[in-house]
């Protein structure tokens, strides 16, 4: 049971919001596409530069990285309480993609930690679990 | 030698890598390797050694970037791409292939964390690096623990069992001391380790940490070690004294060191893999050129059928490796964190085969394979030492054995 989020839809609503602002501001940058396999609560989010899609809105959109994690490790994973080495060596976050294309993520991402902190003063989220 | 690719696959980008990587391979890498084999340990390291050449040249053309990623100056190769690389560089020399991969140990793992600070400090002079002067270094094995690092039974939570390497938390501060083994690749010259010591020795070699340590202060070396193979690859010992690093270079704790070292094996014995393909390969090429000239019973060797049967045989072998290594390339730089036990199972594999096939081209060369101005004695002597690093391949297969009687069959839910 997620500790952060009570119930889906608020799950879904907040990293939607999250990630369009992210994608709007990265622009043309974000060139590659990106599924989320949420678990607890469950929830598929697919991202390309076009935009978000949720559930089955995403129908058989192919993602060239998957990530299968729970909503608890994205959140300290953007908190910066679990760093991506121990999450993949530990498994809370999995990976299906290849590690060039992970590894030039990151870098792009980095914006998006104090704008997450904002998302969560925002949404009434914990900023600590 | 080419070699007829029987994958479809490969793009154009993919054969000009390749291309170029044999290039490299053949002009820059035999030589040099070559030239080191037959110097002194010691000489190899020395001034006016082919060594230093050597490096300013990789560097110079990049491939001390292959595993970096292009936001820090990488080259961000396909995991095809680095496969194709690899086997190349094993083809070339396996030893200098080693030294090559080492050197950018470190700051692949530090480019892991995406820690800005780290990062910037260090991955980026790194990759825009272009004389060799910046090497990494991977310090794992011990005088007194080799294959303990590896955890495939219960010693390795047992606290008797104490690190020769320790690191203890002083302020701000990791303070280090201990000595690493003399296998330590590219030992003597490198400029930064990326170390494997004990942190919580309660918890005993379960309880490392890893951690980046620039080699400057409060280090020494051993004096570099002489060996029967890979005799290009300098390896040597590594003194810490009160070595200090910041808090923030301890990169893993012990929480989930184990699963650390499990995420690097798999990745470091995937890579071993494709460059014993490369030496398999370059032996069974190696035993084709010769059997084809050399003429025994009025014709050339290659006119007897028994002959022919022992080529094949090697062709096959060479085949296998590189699908093997291939596949789990493929499959492990495409899921994170890798499927340790496929990674194994092509090292063991890859590195056994690599040693039957020069053993074998020692045979069709007959007298000549032992004479060090055929190639073939150098590769033997390299793929024997294949067996025994980065894991000796029975105690590889003892974890990898803990791994599968436990796991088997994973499901692929579980991995991605
Ligand atoms: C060319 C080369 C390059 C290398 N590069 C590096 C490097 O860059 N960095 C680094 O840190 N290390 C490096 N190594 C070291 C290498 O990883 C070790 O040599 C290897 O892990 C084996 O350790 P060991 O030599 O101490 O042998 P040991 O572990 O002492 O093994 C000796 C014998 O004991 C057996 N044995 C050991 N433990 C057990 C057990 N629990 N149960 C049953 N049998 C057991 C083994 O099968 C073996 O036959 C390199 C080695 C070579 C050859």
């Amino acid at each position: 049971m997620s500790v952060v989020f009570k119930d889906t839809v608020k799950a879904k609503e907040f990293y939607k919001a999250f990630w369009t602002d992210l994608i709007n501001e990265l622009g043309s940058q974000i060139d590659i596409s990106l599924l989320f396999i949420v678990k607890d609560p469950d929830f598929m989010m697919y991202i390309d530069s076009n935009g978000i899609k949720i559930d089955d809105e995403i129908g058989d959109a192919k993602a060239d990285i998957q990530f299968t994690l729970s909503v608890d490790t994205a959140h300290q994973f953007w908190l910066k309480e679990l760093s991506l080495p121990k999450a993949l060596a530990t498994r809370r976050v999995r990976t299906k993609g290849s590690l060039p294309k992970v590894m030039k993520l990151l870098p792009l991402l980095k914006p998006a930690y104090a704008r997450y902190r904002e998302y969560c003063e925002k949404y009434n989220l914990p900023q600590k679990i | 030698m080419d070699y007829l690719d029987i994958s479809l696959q490969l793009s154009e980008d993919d054969i000009a890598i390749k291309n170029a990587a044999h290039e490299f391979a053949e002009e820059i890498m035999r030589p040099a390797a070559k030239a080191l084999d037959e110097m002194s340990a010691e000489d190899g390291v020395a001034k006016k050694s082919p060594l230093w050449p050597f490096l300013k040249k990789s560097y110079e053309l990049g491939y001390h970037r292959i595993l970096l990623p292009e936001a820090y100056g990488g080259l961000s190769l396909s995991p095809l791409q680095l496969n194709l690389v690899l086997e190349e560089w094993g083809w070339g020399s396996m030893g200098l292939g080693v030294l090559l991969g080492v050197a950018a140990f470190p700051f692949f793992a530090i480019a892991l964390t995406g820690d800005d600070e780290l990062i910037e400090k260090y991955v980026i002079p790194f990759c825009e690096c272009t004389d060799g002067s910046i090497r990494g270094c991977w310090c794992g094995t011990e005088p007194e623990h080799g294959s303990d690092i590896l955890y495939f039974d219960d010693f390795f939570k047992n606290p008797k069992i104490k690190g020769n390497v320790q690191a203890r938390l002083k302020g701000d501060s990791w303070i280090i001391n201990g000595q690493k083994s003399a296998w330590v690749s590219g030992g003597t010259i490198a400029t930064h380790g990326l170390t494997f010591l004990q942190v919580d020795p309660s918890k005993g070699m379960a309880g490392g940490g890893v951690c980046v340590v620039p080699l400057d202060k409060g280090v020494s070396r051993g004096k570099p070690l002489e060996k029967i193979g890979q005799r290009d690859l300098n390896q040597s010992e590594v003194f810490f004294d009160d070595t200090k690093i910041p808090a923030n270079h301890m990169i893993t704790e012990p929480d989930y060191y184990p699963e650390m070292v499990d995420l690097i094996l798999g990745a470091a014995n995937a890579a071993m893999s494709a460059l014993a393909t490369g030496v398999a390969r370059a032996a069974f090429e190696e035993a084709l050129v010769y059997a084809r000239e050399r003429v025994q019973g009025g014709v050339p060797i290659t006119k007897h059928t028994s002959v022919r049967q022992r080529l094949f045989d090697m062709f096959a072998k060479v085949e296998a490796c590189r699908a093997l290594s291939r596949a789990v390339f493929n499959f492990n730089f495409n899921v994170s964190p890798p499927v340790t036990e496929y990674s194994i199972a092509a090292k063991t594999r890859c590195t056994q085969t690599c040693f039957e096939v020069t053993h074998e081209a020692i045979q069709i060369l007959g007298g000549n394979g032992l004479a060090r101005e055929y190639l073939v004695e150098k590769i033997f002597r390299d793929a024997r030492a294949s067996l025994v690093e980065d894991g000796l391949n029975e105690m590889l297969a003892a974890a990898g054995g803990l791994t599968i009687t436990e796991t088997y069959p994973r499901k692929s839910s579980d991995i991605y």
